[in-house]
């Protein structure tokens, strides 16, 4: 496939190169343009290719070289622990009170990943409180809070010389303790 | 390789790229000469289109691909061009005085470049006369 690449950017640059000659003989200016466009295309891919393949050599000899001996690492592997990474994973189908591994391990990760979208959802909701929401908040509660003088606020009603109150449940609401 | 074989392969590059230069030089370098006032050059020319703009007719981007090669080549094109067929589209233009060698090559150059997408013109002819 590299091969059949490289035999491709050649003849191309090759094509171009003399069809870029012949349109300037024939004084076809816009045909010579395109073909001189595609011979030095070509040229830079050559170009780039063979330096780019020079330092691919380059790392595979560097890596050649600081590869350890075949002896060196039959004897690493040789006295390499075969541990088992998951021991308490697996369960022992007469043993019931060890089932249990798996079910606590589930439950913490899984109260690991709620407590983390609590989180998430918390901080999209502060998100939501902002200053022209307030504003927009206010704005609908004062069109519908109570005009001045339509209810009698404390102040007002102990400034007064007599409470003029007819119904005796007002008394309860302006002096709870009378 | 050696040294000698090595200079002699360098030599010949620099030769082969040094005539390569020579000779592109001479195709495209304009030689004129003054041609007879009576000397007439009929050229006929084959437009063609592929996937044209529905817009633009054959005969209008042929006669304004001529028009714009005409300032290319140094005697004007007599009159307006005429055309001779309609299937195949054939074009006559008519240089007065007739074009010399590098202008005949500039002007068919000229009108079978790639100047405008989806358009091609071929030169059919090229004949020269005389007008009594």
């Amino acid at each position: 496939m590299k091969g059949i690449a490289w035999a491709a950017a050649v003849v191309t640059l090759f094509v171009s190169g003399i069809y870029t000659v012949v349109s300037l003989a024939r004084w076809e200016w816009s045909r010579a343009v395109f073909f001189a466009i595609v011979f030095v295309s070509a040229e830079v891919l050559i170009g780039a290719a063979a330096v780019l393949a020079r330092v691919a050599k380059l790392e595979s000899d560097v890596a050649g070289l600081r590869r350890p001996e075949p002896s060196a690492v039959e004897a690493l592997r040789s006295t390499r622990h075969d541990q088992q990474r998951f021991a308490w994973m697996p369960v022992d189908p007469t043993e019931v009170t060890s089932r249990t591994n798996v079910f606590v391990t589930m439950l913490v990760g899984g109260g690991v990943l709620l407590s983390a979208g609590a989180w998430l959802i918390d901080k999209v909701a502060t998100r939501t409180v902002d200053p022209r929401r307030e504003a927009l908040l206010g704005r609908q509660l004062d069109a519908i809070a109570y005009r001045p003088g339509l209810v009698v606020d404390e102040v007002n009603a102990l400034a007064r010389p007599h409470l003029q109150r007819d119904d005796p449940q007002l008394d309860t609401f302006l002096d709870p303790r009378s | 390789m050696r040294p000698a074989a090595k200079v002699a392969l360098n030599l010949a590059a620099v030769a082969l790229l040094a005539g390569g230069v020579l000779v592109v030089r001479d195709l495209t370098q304009s030689t004129h000469h003054r041609r007879p006032a009576d000397s007439r050059l009929r050229v006929v020319v084959e437009p063609v289109q592929n996937r044209s703009e529905p817009s633009q007719t054959l005969e209008a981007v042929a006669r304004a691909h001529l028009a714009f090669c005409d300032v290319e080549v140094s005697p004007g094109i007599e009159g307006e061009p005429q055309v001779v067929a309609d299937d195949p589209l054939l074009i006559e233009v008519v240089f007065a005085p007739a074009l010399d060698a590098t202008d005949r090559k500039q002007f068919k150059g000229c009108v079978e470049d790639w100047l405008v997408d989806n358009h091609l013109i071929h030169v059919h002819s090229m004949e020269e006369y005389r007008v009594p």
